[in-house]
């Protein structure tokens, strides 16, 4: 078995007085050993439910609706709370987006360290300190003994996202979700931040998933890429595939919208419009409102996978034999 | 939109400081000795990462700190110092801030009409009531919203939205010169791009002066005619946005730019990154001659105990950094770093 994850139709909703949120509406991926997959989208497009349903943190009112999320050929999706927590922390391990809400501010950095080598590697209070003097050392965290009996908010942003990455790798899980891990820090420090983990990434031979809505964190840091919008994976592929060959509209229009670096152009290619409502979403593609290429058929049924190689598919009606053809407006023969 | 030679400076800061006492005898140089100029019509980027002191910098501009030492002049005239009540209003009405999260600054409790026309009825530019509404009117579509949307409430507007409605609100007494704190960074990417083109535009048509204050440097690099980075307090280097791209002098935007992740795979895996050693400094106590000193490959002796002068380097192109000090004969390979 070659995938360690396998997510399947995956569907969750949030029961609210409104109604219900369909946030995540039929997602599927895997990931195997070692590779980094990236989900992107924007804000609501579904990516840090995702995330949280594989670790199974989903608030109160929300619910797994359908889909089976396989770790290792089990399936997760309805294990047990007792037995999810064994795996949890310890086999598949998560990052949050804010370091200064993560870290319990009342504990010494130490402790919450030793917390989750007693509670999965049984260590005892002694060794426990060892190990984590050694894992702050390996994140890069100089006088780790010091830096032991010290108060989160005795550290610096970046210091405190290299404790959370500590502490999610304190028993070398298997499965690392980084969700957002370096937007509430500075680019300087997003540098040293990404730099380490995939250093880390090497030596303990982890598989990553990045929770990102930056696309230049995911060209640097990914090999495959889920692009997501309103619940739903539009397109995946390497990260070649995405960013030279998207199929997607959704894919062009993001990378469009992103000004260059090394190139001046007067106008950005805005996306037109808001995503879509998903207590009420739209019957066809989600994304056919915004979209400049949108037939009538878009409006109505929602289109199906198109295989473009073994590892790069796209859920457009464009790619469908009776569509026009389309160019991406991103194809200007610039890029190599 | 370049400036002509000559022309005179919309915004000039001499010098400018602004302290806080955070008590216990201690002093938080938040600016410390920042000059530049603003010219009608340009915008003018100003980078720096978190606590390097450009949102306190854009404040002291607007006169909402008070600045500790130096001057700024709008159009000439003083901005801080004593002002009459109708001095006050005149530069009130030229001057105008965008902010830069849309959830935290509009009142929830106004319509959008009332957010928006607090500013005309602070200086009484409307005659009655139907002119008013037609004023608020007119600035939604120009910002690109509509009519219907004139007796709704902030929490009805998505995150893009609300930002259109911060600008009608800055636009709506007819400004020259606005401040923009961050006004994308809370936004999404797709949506980040809509509300540049639409700063974009207005400052074609209405002739506008931006400060573009903000830390992602490809939107900056983007809107910005010129552009300053500061690190710490001060500015370590000024020049025109495509320079600054190009050519960049001082070791810290050399650092910040190389920091950048370009979303472009196959540059991103040829790239070789400058990863700044360590965390910023505290502002309270800065280390003695240059600050950056303590994260920079190229210190010295003479950076330690001598800060640097901001001078021009090339034409246009200003930078506080021994390297580029003809009078001090440094060279930039980290050889010539030990001597």
């Amino acid at each position: 078995m070659d995938n360690l994850l396998e997510v399947q139709d995956l569907q969750v909703s949030f029961f609210t007085y409104a109604g219900e949120v369909q946030a995540v509406r039929g997602v599927g991926f895997s990931l195997g050993r070692g590779e980094t997959l990236a989900i992107v989208g924007e804000s609501g497009s579904g990516k840090s439910v995702t995330s949280k349903s594989i670790m199974r943190l989903l608030a109160k009112s929300a619910k797994i609706k359908h889909g089976s999320i396989r770790f290792e050929g089990k399936d997760i999706a309805s294990l047990p709370e007792k037995q999810m927590q064994d795996i949890r922390g310890r086999d598949i391990s998560m990052i949050f987006q804010d370091p200064m809400t993560s870290l319990n501010p009342t504990m010494t950095i130490g402790k919450q360290i030793t917390e989750v080598l007693k509670k999965h590697r049984k260590l005892g209070g002694a060794e426990a300190n060892r190990r984590a003097v050694e894992l702050l050392d390996q994140v890069g965290i100089p006088n780790p003994d010091k830096r032991l009996k010290q108060y989160p908010h005795q550290l610096s942003g970046g210091m405190r996202q290299r404790v959370v990455i500590a502490i999610a790798l304190a028993c070398n899980p298997k499965v690392l979700i980084a969700d957002e891990p370096t937007t509430a820090l500075d680019v300087t420090i997003q540098a040293q931040i990404l730099e380490l983990m995939k250093k880390l990434q090497q030596e303990l031979d982890t598989s990553i998933v990045l929770i990102t809505h930056d696309l230049g964190v995911v060209a640097n840091m990914a090999s495959r890429v889920a692009v997501m919008y309103a619940g739903k994976i539009v397109e995946t592929g390497t990260v070649d595939e995405i960013f030279y060959e998207g199929k997607h509209p959704y894919t062009w229009g993001l990378l469009a919208s992103m000004p260059k670096l090394h190139e001046k152009s007067e106008e950005l290619m805005a996306i037109p419009g808001t995503p879509p409502d998903l207590s009420d979403p739209p019957m066809g593609c989600p994304f056919a409102a915004r979209c400049p290429y949108a037939m009538e058929i878009c409006h109505e049924y929602m289109p199906e996978y198109t295989e473009h190689s073994e590892t790069h598919r796209a859920a457009c009606w464009l790619q469908d034999s009776r569509a026009p053809r389309v160019q991406s407006p991103l194809a200007g023969g610039d890029r190599p | 939109m370049k400036h002509e030679k000559g022309t005179k400076p919309l915004v000039e800061v001499k010098h400018l400081k602004k302290h806080f006492d955070v008590g216990r005898g201690q002093i938080l140089k938040a600016v410390d000795d920042v000059s530049f100029d603003i010219y009608p019509g340009e915008t003018f980027g100003l980078v720096g990462e978190s606590g390097c002191g450009k949102s306190t910098l854009g404040r002291t501009l607007i006169r909402l700190y008070e600045a500790t030492e130096g001057t700024v002049s709008f159009d000439g005239e003083a901005v801080h110092g004593r002002k009459s009540n109708s001095e006050r209003k005149k530069l009130s009405r030229s001057i105008q801030m965008i902010f830069q999260d849309p959830y935290a600054s509009l009142n929830q409790r106004m319509t959008v009409t009332d957010i928006i026309a607090e500013g005309i009825d602070a200086h009484g530019i409307a005659k009655n009531r139907k002119e008013r509404q037609q004023m608020v009117y007119d600035l939604l579509e120009t910002v690109g919203l509509n009519r219907s949307h004139a007796e709704r409430f902030p929490h009805e507007f998505s995150g893009g939205q609300r930002q259109r409605i911060g600008i009608a609100r800055a636009l709506a007494v007819h400004p020259r010169f606005v401040i923009a704190d961050e006004p994308i960074s809370a936004l999404d990417v797709s949506i980040q791009a809509q509300v540049v083109n639409l700063m974009k535009k207005l400052q074609q048509e209405l002739g506008l002066t931006y400060l573009f204050i903000a830390h992602d440097l490809s939107m900056v690099k983007h809107i910005s005619d010129r552009i300053g980075v500061m690190y710490l307090g001060g500015m370590v280097e000024l020049t025109s946005s495509d320079e600054l791209f190009e050519n960049p002098l001082h070791p810290y935007t050399k650092t910040l730019l190389s920091a950048i992740p370009v979303p472009d795979p196959k540059l991103e895996r040829g790239r070789e990154r400058m990863v700044l050693q360590g965390d910023l400094p505290s502002p309270i106590n800065p280390p003695s001659g240059c600050r950056f000193r303590t994260r920079c490959p190229f210190a010295t002796e003479l950076c330690a105990a001598e800060a640097p002068v901001w001078q021009e380097a090339e034409q246009g192109h200003w930078v506080a950094c021994h390297l580029y000090d003809p009078s001090k004969n440094m060279s930039l390979s980290k050889e010539g770093a030990g001597a």
